[in-house]
C-alpha cells in the first residue's frame, strides 16, 4: 500500500490566518500539499456540525486557525471557537476519532513560520495517526 | 433558487505564474465534467482589462449566472471581478474565487501532481459553492441626521459644535447643572499656559477665544440643544435609528428668565462648602459655581436648600420654581458620542488624608493657584492660612498600584510639574520635592516642564513612599521613603498627593443603557485599540475625552473631533447603505433560546416578545459566531450558510 | 531678531512726527450717523447701583442719540423688542448698556436672525454691569464712570460701520501627503464620507514607517503592524474615491480663494503601472543587488523591486540610481524576461495638476541616526543596533526570516542590552521626549522573551519608563512575568571589553559607574522630523516648530490645524505618536478638512483699509503680522483675507497711517480717548484711560465683576481688538488730552490670541516710557499688565499700585 497522504481541513480566519496564507504564497514559502484550505469570516463561525461533517467525509485531521488572543475582529470569537474544539475533543474521543485529529490554533496575521510550522507538525501527527477510522469503514 | 444554475468556470494563468506548477489544461477539462458547469475557459490575465472584457463577454454570451474564478487570492481583485459580474447584470455576490495562486501555485512549485490535485479540489469546492449562492441586494436604511453627545466636558463641548457646523442637530446631555466639565477648576493648563478656558472657535478663525464665550455660541446654536442636569435613561435602536430617553432633572431656576444678577444668592440663608473649590470656599444653596460657567445661570443645590423660598420672593423675573418636577424627553438620533470624563481618584485615609487639613490634592491645588480661585492664587496651608515652606508631592496615589488602580493615570505628572513649576515662579524660597516612581511627561511640549524645574531647583525623589505621619509638637510631617534601597525621611507642611484619575459617576449605569463594554476599571473600552480606536462594540456609538481614560486637553480635543468624523462618516449619506451579507433567522426552527442573542458581541440579535430572534441587519458584522452557536440550526450567516460551508468541504474532501 | 530691531527705530521715529500729528487731528473728519440706544437695568437690580435716568437724560443731550430706551431684560425675553424698535427707529446703528457683551449679543444675534436682521457692524456695547455697578464704590461713582464708559462707545457707535462678510466655497476634493499610517486614515475618513481624494505617497507603496513594524503595541501580542495596515491599506486601493499617486511628490502649492492648485512630479518607474502583475520574475532575474533600505539595510534587494512584500500598490519599480540599464546602459535582462512587456526605459517624469480644497499633511518621521553620537558606538560595532533594525530581525518576513541574530557572526544572542533616550530628553540632540520609544523596547523585549529565547537576558538602560496610560501593563508583565531588566541609569559609553562581545559603562542614579556586557546593543532612538518637511513647509507656506516638526495652530486645542486656513497636520510630522494617537489625530484633520471643503465658509471681515496717497510702502505692515496676511505689491501692502484675523498690528505699525482696521481706525480711537477725557473733566473727575484687548483682557474685566471685586472707578476701559492695535500716538494722545495715567491691559505675552501683539505692545510701552523721558514727562504714567482672564486679584494689585501713584498726585 503506498503511503498514506492525510487530507487535512483547514479553517482559516479571514482576518488573521488566511491573509498569513496568502503571504506565504507570497513569500514562496511551502507548506504540504494536502491541507486544503476553507475561508470562514471568524474562527467562531466553525461549528461543531462543520467539524464533525468533515470527518464524516474522510478527513484525517481538521485544523482551525483564529487571531490570537485580544486580536479577534469580533471581539471573542477566537475564544469561543477554542472553546467549543475543547469540548468536541471530548466528544470525540468518547465517539473513538482520536482527538488529537482536531486542533485549533492562534496565530498573528504576521507569523507566517508559526502558521506553516502548525501546519507542518499537524500533518506530521496526523500521518502517526493513520487515516481517518470512519473512511476506512466506507471502504 | 428558481433558475438552475448555470455556472461559468474562469480559470487564470497569471502569465506563467500559475501555468507553471498547475496544468491548467487538465484544470480546465476537469472542470467542464464538473455539475452544472455550462462553461470552462482559461486566460492568461483575468484582472487586465482585456480579460475582463472577456469574462463579462463570456457571461452574456453563455448566459452564466453563477462565475467561479481560479485566479489569485480573493484579498487581492474579489472587488475587481465583482465589479465585473456587476457590469454584467449579475449579482456581485454570484462570484466565487477559488485561490490557487497564492495557497496553491506559490507554495508547492516542487510538487506539480500535487498542486493540480489540490487545485482541482479547491476548483471542484468553489464549484459546489457556487451552486449554493445566493443573491445579496443592497439594503439602505434611513439614518437620523441627529446626533446625542453625552457629557458637556471639552470633549463634548468640541464634538457638539464640530458637528452642529457640519450640519447635524445635535443634543448634548449634561448630568451636571453647567457645562465647561474639569477644565474650569484648573487655573492654568499645559502646555501652554494659559487659563483652561481658550478655545479655537470656528475652521477659519485662526485665535483663540475663552471657553465661557465659545460655549455661548454652543447655547446659541440653532442647531444645537443642551439639556443640563440631565441623564440618559434608555437606548433602544441602533446605527441611524437610536430611540434615546433623556430624564431632566429639575434645576428650580429657569434659563430662559435667569440673567445671573445674583440678589437670590444675597438673600439665601444657606451656606455650604463649594465643592468646585474642593471645601476650599463656601458658597450659598442657589449659587454660580464660576463666572466661566455657561449657561450662566444660577443653581439651587436641592440637598442643602431649605425651600425657604426667600430668592423666589426677591427674584426680579421669577425665575425661580421651587417644585419643579423631573421631565422626560424622547429623541430619535442617528449617532451617539460618549464623552463622559474622569474624577480625581478619592484618597481617602490615604497618607492622612482626611485627617489633617493639610494633605490636599492636585485639584485642590489647582484650586489654590488659580488666581481667581478661593485664595486669589494664594498658596497657603488650609490649616492656618499661613504660607507653606516645605511641600512634598507624592506621586501615583490610587494609580500603579495594583490595590487602588492597576493603571497610570498618564497625566498626573505634568500636573504636578507644572504646579511645582508655579510655586517655584511665584515663591521661590518654598521647598518643593516630587517623590515619584518614574516622570511620565511623554511626547513633544511636555517634557520642558521636567528641564525647567530641574532649574527652578525642584527636587526629585524615585522612590516609594513608606509612611506619612505627623510630629504633633511641630505639626510637620514626615514622609519616610525608600528610595533605591536606602531609607529616608522628608519633612513637609504641606502634602500634596497626585491622585490618580477614576472613571466619572455613573458611568456604568450609562454602560448597561447604551450596551457598550466597559474595562474591569471601569473606563470604557474601544472596539480595537489600532483599528478602531474609539468606535465602541455597538455600532453608532462612538468614545472620545476621558471616556477612555485620563488624556491630555489636546487629546481630548483631538479625539472628539475625530468622533465627529467617525460620526459625519456613517450617517454622511443620510442613510446607512450596506450588503446584506448579514445573519438571518429561519423563524420555522428558532426555539428562543437566546442563545445567539447572548453570544452576538455586537447586540445585533434580539428575541421578540414571541420568542423568535431578530436580525438588526445594520448592528450585524458578519462574523457568524450566533450560527455557530445556534442549537436548532435556525440561525445563518448569508454567504457563509452552513449548506454553503459544508459544500466546500464536501468539495475538498471528494476530489 | 533684525525685524525686531526694525520695528523699533521705525517706531522711534514715527513716535515723534505722530506726536505732532495727534496735536491737530482732533475734529471729527467723516459724518457721524444716528444712534439707538438700549439700557438695561437687569430686572431693576442695576437701579440700586447706577441711576438710568440721569444717565438716559445724559445720553438724550447727544445730538446723534435719535431713541433712548430702558429695558428690564433685554438678554432674554426682551431681545426680540430691542431689534424690533431699533428697526423702528430709523438710527443706522445700536448702543447697548448692559451686561457683559458676551451675554447679551448671542441672545441678540440670536432675536436678529429670527427678524432677519444682521447685527454684524451694527451693534455697540457697554457693560455697566460687570465692569461697572459691580466694581464700584456707591451710586454716584458708578453712574460717574458708567457716563465715561458711554461716552466712549458712543463715539464708536456714530461711526460704525457694517462689517463686510466673506462668503466663500472650495473645491471639494482634498489633497493628502503621504501614505503612512495618517494618511491611509485620513484619507478613508474623507473617502468614505464621499470626497474625492488624493493620496501623495513619495515612495513607491504606501504603508509608511508602521508598515516596517513587526509588531505594533498596545495589543502587541494580537497583530503585526501590517495585519492592521493591511486590511486599510487593501481599502485605499478599492476605494472608489481615492486617487493613489505612488512614487509622487508635491512639486508647488497655490493658494486660490477655491482653495490650491497643486502641482504633484510623478516620477517614472520605468515599469509599466497597468501591465505590472508582480510576478517577480524581473527581479529573479536582475543582476545588480543593493541593500535594502526597508530592511533597514540588513538585506539586499534587486535593483528592480517591490519594497516589502505586501506593498501597494503591487507593482514593481526601478530604481534607476542603481539600475544598470542607466548606470552602464547596458543590461535589459528585466525587459527581456518580463512576460507582459510591462519594462519601459523611456518613462519621463509626469507633472500633474491637482484642484483641491484642503490639503492634508501626514508625511510622517524618521528614525534618529545615533551615529552621530560616538559613545554608543553605532556604526562602529556591528551588534550595535537601532530598534527598527531589531524589528526587522524579529519579523519572519525580514531578512533573517525571523531569527533573531547578531548581525556580526549570525550566532543567536543570549544578553541583549536596550539603550532609551538615544537622541531624546538631551539637550544636545533633541530636547523632547520621542513617546513611542519605552513601548517599542518593551515591546520588542516581550517579543524575544516568547517568541525567539525565553531565556535570553535583557536589560533596559533607561532614564524614566514612560508607559503612560494603560500601557502600564506591559510595563508590569515584561518587569513581573517575563524579568526583563529595567535599570535606570546614564549610559556612558559602549565598548567592546573581549573581542565579539560589547559591554555598556553607565552610571546608576547613586553615582556610581557600573557596566553589563551585551552580545546586542539595541539602541532606542528618538522620533526625528522627516527631512523633506523643511522643503514641504516651504512649498506650502506653513511654519516649522523648533525641533523641525509642523507647527500646529495651538498646542493645547487645535493641534491639526495650521495658520493656513484648509491645510491641516496630522501623525508623527505634528510631533511623536503610537498608532492609536496617529489615528486618532488623522480622523480628526479628515473632519476638520470635510468641514472646510463641504461648508459654505463665512468669515467677518476687518482688515485693514490702504490709503494709497499715504503708503510709503515700506513694507513695515508685511513683516509686522503674525498671520502672513500681507503681501507689498507696487500698490502697496495686499490683504490675504482669508489669512487676516483683523488684529490690526500693521494699522498700528505703518509709520503714515495709511492702514486703517475697519470700525477700529486711529481717528476714532483718538476721538474716544479725547471724549472720554473732556467728559472726565467737565465731571471733575480723574481718569485713568485703560485700554483692553479684547481677548484675555475683555473676559478679566467682566471677571472681575462677578467676583464684586471693587477697583478705582477712575479706570475707565476703552476696547481694542488686540493691544498690537494700540500705536504710540494713542497712548500719547491719552496724557496729551490731560488723561491721568494710561493702563494697557492684554493677555500674557506668550499667550496672545494674536501671537505678537501683546509683545509689540510691551515694546512700545518701553518705548514711551523713553520717549516721555526724552520730551520730559513722567515717564510712570503709562503702564502695562499681561494677565489672563482668571488673574483677578493680579490686577487688583496692578491698578492699585498704579491709582496711589498716579491719582494721589
Amino acid at each position: 500500500m503506498k503511503e498514506f497522504k492525510p487530507t487535512i481541513i483547514a479553517f482559516l480566519c479571514r482576518w488573521s490566518a488566511y491573509g498569513v496564507a496568502d503571504v506565504a504564497g507570497i513569500s514562496k514559502t511551502s507548506y504540504p500539499s494536502n491541507i486544503r484550505i476553507i475561508k470562514v469570516p471568524c474562527s467562531g463561525r466553525v461549528s461543531p456540525l462543520h467539524i464533525l461533517q468533515a470527518f464524516n467525509n474522510g478527513a484525517d485531521g481538521v485544523l482551525i486557525f483564529g487571531c490570537l488572543e485580544g486580536g479577534c475582529h469580533y471581539i471573542d470569537g477566537n475564544l469561543r471557537a477554542i472553546h467549543r474544539v475543547k469540548q468536541l475533543k471530548e466528544i470525540l474521543n468518547i465517539m473513538g476519532l482520536n482527538s488529537d485529529r482536531l486542533e485549533m490554533y492562534l496565530v498573528g496575521s504576521c507569523n507566517l513560520n508559526k502558521l506553516v510550522n502548525y501546519m507542518k507538525e499537524f500533518t506530521e501527527r496526523i500521518r502517526k495517526l493513520g487515516p481517518n477510522p470512519l473512511k476506512l469503514k466506507e471502504g | 433558487m428558481g433558475v438552475s444554475s448555470r455556472i461559468g468556470v474562469f480559470i487564470c494563468r497569471c502569465g506563467t505564474e500559475i501555468a507553471k506548477v498547475i496544468d491548467t489544461k487538465s484544470l480546465k477539462e476537469y472542470a467542464e465534467n464538473l455539475p452544472e458547469v455550462v462553461y470552462a475557459a482559461e486566460h492568461n490575465f483575468l484582472c487586465f482589462k482585456e480579460g475582463q472584457e472577456f469574462l463579462k463577454d463570456a457571461i452574456e454570451k453563455h448566459k452564466l449566472n453563477r462565475i467561479v474564478i481560479a485566479a489569485c487570492s480573493p484579498r487581492l481583485h474579489e472587488i475587481t471581478f465583482r465589479r465585473v459580474l456587476e457590469k454584467a447584470g449579475l449579482n456581485p455576490f454570484l462570484l466565487e474565487i477559488a485561490n490557487i495562486r497564492e495557497q496553491c501555485a506559490w507554495v508547492h512549485p516542487n510538487d506539480p501532481e500535487g498542486a493540480t490535485e489540490k487545485a482541482k479540489h479547491l476548483l471542484k469546492a468553489a464549484v459546489l459553492r457556487a451552486t449554493t449562492l445566493e443573491k445579496i441586494k443592497e439594503i439602505s436604511v434611513p439614518a437620523s441626521f441627529s446626533v446625542l453627545v453625552i457629557g458637556g466636558g471639552i470633549a463634548g463641548i468640541t464634538a457638539a459644535l464640530k458637528l452642529a457646523e457640519y450640519g447635524f442637530q445635535v443634543y448634548l446631555v449634561e448630568k451636571n447643572a453647567t457645562l465647561g466639565g474639569k477644565v474650569l477648576q484648573l487655573g492654568t493648563v499645559f502646555p501652554t499656559e494659559d487659563c483652561g478656558v481658550c478655545m479655537v472657535p470656528y475652521v477659519l478663525e485662526r485665535h483663540r477665544k475663552c471657553l465661557f464665550k465659545y460655549v455661548q455660541m454652543v447655547l446659541t446654536h440653532p442647531r444645537i440643544k443642551v439639556f443640563t442636569k440631565s441623564i440618559v435613561e434608555n437606548v433602544e435602536g441602533f446605527i441611524g435609528n437610536f430611540r434615546v430617553t433623556i430624564r431632566k432633572n429639575p434645576k428650580y431656576v429657569n434659563e430662559e428668565k435667569c440673567v445671573a444678577c445674583g440678589i437670590c444668592e444675597e438673600v439665601c440663608p444657606i451656606e455650604v462648602p463649594n465643592e468646585f473649590d474642593l471645601g476650599l470656599s463656601t458658597r450659598k444653596a442657589i449659587y454660580l459655581p464660576s463666572p466661566h460657567v455657561v449657561p450662566r445661570t444660577y443653581i439651587i443645590d436641592e440637598n442643602h436648600c431649605n425651600r425657604c423660598g426667600e430668592c423666589v420672593k426677591v427674584c426680579p423675573f421669577n425665575a425661580i420654581n421651587l417644585d419643579e418636577k423631573p421631565q422626560r424627553i424622547e429623541l430619535n438620533v442617528g449617532a451617539i458620542i460618549v464623552a463622559t470624563g474622569f474624577k480625581e481618584f478619592e484618597p481617602k485615609g490615604i497618607y492622612g488624608y482626611g485627617t489633617y487639613p493639610d494633605v490636599i490634592t492636585q485639584l485642590m491645588l489647582a484650586r489654590m493657584l488659580d488666581p481667581s480661585g478661593p485664595t486669589g492664587g494664594r498658596l497657603v496651608r488650609v490649616s492656618d492660612g499661613k504660607p507653606p515652606s516645605k511641600i512634598v508631592m507624592i506621586q501615583c496615589v490610587g494609580s500603579r498600584d495594583p490595590k487602588t488602580n492597576p493603571y497610570c493615570s498618564n497625566i498626573c505628572c505634568t500636573i504636578a510639574l507644572k504646579h511645582a513649576r508655579n510655586i517655584k515662579e511665584l515663591y521661590p524660597e518654598v521647598e518643593v520635592t516630587i517623590v515619584y516612581k518614574d516622570i511620565r511627561v511623554a511626547g513633544k511640549n511636555y517634557e520642558k516642564y521636567y528641564t525647567s524645574c530641574e532649574e527652578l531647583g525642584v527636587r526629585f525623589v524615585k522612590g516609594e513612599v513608606l509612611s506619612v505621619v505627623r510630629n504633633p509638637e511641630s505639626g510637620m510631617f514626615e514622609v519616610e521613603l525608600e528610595s533605591y534601597g536606602k531609607r529616608m525621611k522628608l519633612l513637609a507642611d504641606l502634602l500634596v498627593l497626585s491622585c490618580g484619575f477614576t472613571p466619572s459617576n455613573g458611568i456604568r449605569e450609562l454602560a448597561e443603557v447604551l450596551n457598550i463594554n466597559l474595562r474591569q476599571d471601569g473606563f470604557f473600552v474601544a472596539a480595537h485599540p489600532k483599528l478602531a480606536p474609539i468606535e465602541t462594540n455597538v455600532n453608532g456609538i462612538f468614545l472620545c475625552g476621558a471616556a477612555q481614560g485620563p488624556v491630555y486637553i489636546a487629546e481630548a480635543v483631538n479625539q472628539a473631533i475625530a468622533a465627529s468624523s467617525k460620526v459625519a462618516m456613517s450617517l454622511a449619506g443620510g442613510n446607512i447603505k450596506t450588503y446584506l451579507t448579514k445573519a438571518i433567522v429561519n423563524e420555522n426552527y428558532c426555539i428562543g433560546c437566546r442563545v445567539c442573542e447572548m453570544s452576538c458581541p455586537f447586540n445585533a440579535v434580539k428575541v421578540s416578545s414571541q420568542g423568535i430572534s431578530k436580525v438588526i441587519e445594520t448592528m450585524c458584522r458578519e462574523c457568524g459566531i450566533c450560527a455557530a452557536e445556534c442549537p436548532a440550526g435556525a440561525m445563518q450567516l448569508r454567504n457563509y450558510r452552513d449548506e454553503q460551508i459544508s459544500a466546500t468541504i464536501m468539495g475538498v474532501l471528494k476530489g | 531678531m533684525r525685524k525686531k530691531l526694525l520695528c523699533c527705530d521705525k517706531i522711534k521715529q514715527c513716535s515723534i512726527k505722530l506726536l505732532f500729528a495727534c496735536r491737530t487731528t482732533t475734529s471729527p473728519r467723516c459724518t457721524a450717523i444716528s444712534v439707538n440706544v438700549a439700557f438695561c437695568t437687569c430686572g431693576g437690580v442695576l437701579e440700586k447701583y447706577v441711576n438710568f435716568n440721569e444717565l438716559e437724560d445724559y445720553v438724550k443731550r447727544n445730538r446723534n442719540v435719535v431713541n433712548v430706551k430702558k429695558y428690564s431684560a433685554l438678554c432674554t425675553y426682551e431681545s426680540e423688542k430691542v431689534i424690533q424698535d431699533f428697526a423702528k427707529s430709523g438710527a443706522k446703528t445700536l448702543l447697548v448698556v448692559a451686561c457683559s457683551k458676551y451675554i447679551c449679543l448671542p441672545m441678540l444675534e440670536k432675536a436678529a436672525n429670527n427678524l432677519g436682521v444682521d447685527l454684524a457692524g451694527l451693534v455697540e456695547f457697554v457693560n455697566i454691569r460687570e465692569q461697572c455697578a459691580w466694581v464700584c464704590n456707591g451710586r454716584r461713582e458708578a453712574t460717574d464712570k458708567a457716563k465715561l464708559m458711554i461716552v466712549a462707545e458712543l463715539e464708536r457707535a456714530k461711526e460704525l460701520k457694517p462689517v463686510k462678510k466673506l462668503r466663500f466655497k472650495v473645491k471639494e476634493a482634498i489633497l493628502v501627503i503621504g501614505g503612512g499610517v495618517a494618511g491611509i486614515q485620513a484619507s478613508l475618513d474623507l473617502a468614505n464620507q464621499g470626497f474625492k481624494v488624493y493620496l501623495v505617497e513619495s515612495s513607491p507603496s504606501i504603508g509608511g514607517t508602521a508598515a516596517l513594524l513587526y509588531r505594533t503595541f498596545p495589543t502587541d501580542e494580537c497583530d503585526c503592524a501590517i495585519c492592521v495596515k493591511g486590511s486599510k491599506m487593501a481599502e485605499v486601493i478599492a476605494n472608489p474615491n481615492i486617487e493613489l499617486l505612488t512614487y509622487c511628490e508635491v512639486k508647488e502649492v497655490k493658494r486660490y480663494p477655491w482653495g490650491f492648485k497643486v502641482k504633484v512630479l510623478k516620477k517614472p518607474r520605468y515599469v509599466n503601472y497597468d501591465k505590472c502583475t508582480g510576478c517577480g520574475i524581473c527581479a529573479e532575474k536582475c543582476p545588480k543587488i543593493v541593500p535594502n533600505e526597508w530592511d533597514k539595510g540588513l538585506s539586499w534587494r534587486k535593483a528592480i523591486y517591490i519594497p516589502f512584500p505586501q506593498a501597494i500598490p503591487f507593482k514593481y519599480t526601478i530604481d534607476s540610481s542603481q539600475c544598470l540599464h542607466f548606470t552602464e546602459g547596458s543590461c535589459n535582462i528585466c525587459e527581456e524576461v518580463c512576460p507582459y512587456d510591462a519594462i519601459d526605459f523611456n518613462q519621463k517624469p509626469e507633472e500633474l495638476e491637482l484642484e483641491v480644497g484642503a490639503i492634508i499633511v501626514a508625511t510622517g518621521l524618521e528614525e534618529y541616526d545615533p551615529s552621530s553620537l560616538p559613545q554608543y558606538g553605532y556604526g562602529k560595532y556591528k551588534d550595535v543596533i537601532t530598534q527598527l533594525q531589531l524589528e526587522k530581525l524579529l519579523d519572519p518576513l525580514g531578512p533573517t526570516g525571523g531569527r533573531l541574530v547578531r548581525v556580526s557572526d549570525g550566532k543567536p544572542p543570549s544578553k541583549i542590552v536596550m539603550i532609551q533616550c538615544v537622541g531624546s530628553r538631551d539637550p544636545k540632540t533633541n530636547p523632547y521626549c520621542s513617546r513611542y520609544c519605552c513601548m517599542e523596547a518593551i515591546k520588542n523585549s516581550i517579543l524575544i522573551k516568547t517568541e525567539h529565547n525565553p531565556k535570553a537576558e535583557i536589560t533596559i538602560l533607561y532614564k524614566d519608563v514612560r508607559a503612560y496610560g494603560r500601557l502600564e501593563e506591559f510595563y508590569v508583565q515584561a518587569r513581573d512575568k517575563y524579568g526583563i531588566k529595567f535599570i535606570k541609569g546614564e549610559v556612558i559609553r559602549v565598548y567592546e571589553d573581549k573581542p565579539g562581545s560589547l559591554a555598556v559603562e553607565y552610571q546608576d542614579p547613586l553615582g556610581n559607574i557600573c557596566s553589563i556586557s551585551a552580545d546586542l546593543v539595541v539602541l532606542s532612538c528618538a522620533i526625528v522630523p522627516k527631512e523633506s518637511s523643511k522643503k514641504l513647509a516651504k512649498i506650502l507656506g506653513i511654519e516649522l516648530d523648533k525641533y523641525g516638526f509642523f507647527k500646529e495652530l495651538d498646542e493645547k486645542v487645535s493641534n491639526v490645524e495650521t495658520k493656513v486656513p484648509g491645510i491641516f497636520i496630522c501623525g508623527a510630522c505634528q510631533g511623536p505618536k503610537n498608532i492609536p494617537e496617529t489615528l486618532v489625530q488623522a480622523s480628526a484633520a479628515a473632519m476638520l478638512a470635510a468641514f472646510h471643503v463641504s461648508q459654505y465658509l463665512e468669515k467677518k471681515l476687518s482688515p485693514p483699509i490702504l490709503d494709497e496717497e499715504l503708503c510709503a510702502r515700506c513694507g513695515l505692515c508685511t513683516i509686522s503680522c503674525p498671520y502672513n496676511a500681507l503681501t507689498l505689491t507696487e500698490k502697496g501692502p495686499l490683504v490675504d483675507e482669508l489669512l487676516c484675523q483683523g488684529c490690526g498690528t500693521c494699522a498700528s505699525i505703518c509709520p503714515n497711517n495709511a492702514l486703517n482696521i475697519v470700525n477700529n481706525t486711529n481717528e476714532l480711537m483718538l476721538k474716544q480717548i479725547e471724549a472720554v477725557i473732556n467728559e472726565a473733566k467737565s465731571l471733575k473727575k480723574k481718569v485713568l484711560i485703560t485700554l483692553c484687548c479684547e481677548e484675555c483682557a475683555h473676559t478679566l474685566m467682566d471677571s472681575i465683576g462677578f467676583y464684586r471685586k471693587k477697583y478705582l472707578s477712575e479706570a475707565v476701559p476703552i476696547f481694542v481688538p488686540c493691544l498690537g492695535f494700540l500705536s504710540i500716538s494713542h497712548i500719547l494722545a491719552a496724557l496729551n488730552y490731560g488723561a491721568d495715567g494710561v493702563l494697557l491691559v492684554g493677555c500674557p505675552l506668550e499667550r496672545c490670541h494674536f501671537e505678537q501683539g501683546a509683545r509689540i505692545a510691551k515694546r512700545k510701552v518701553e518705548l514711551i516710557k523713553k520717549v516721555l523721558e526724552e520730551i520730559g514727562l513722567i515717564p510712570d504714567k503709562v503702564e502695562i499688565v499681561n494677565l489672563s482672564a482668571t488673574m483677578v486679584e493680579r490686577f487688583l494689585e496692578a491698578s492699585n499700585k498704579l491709582a496711589a501713584r498716579l491719582l494721589s498726585r
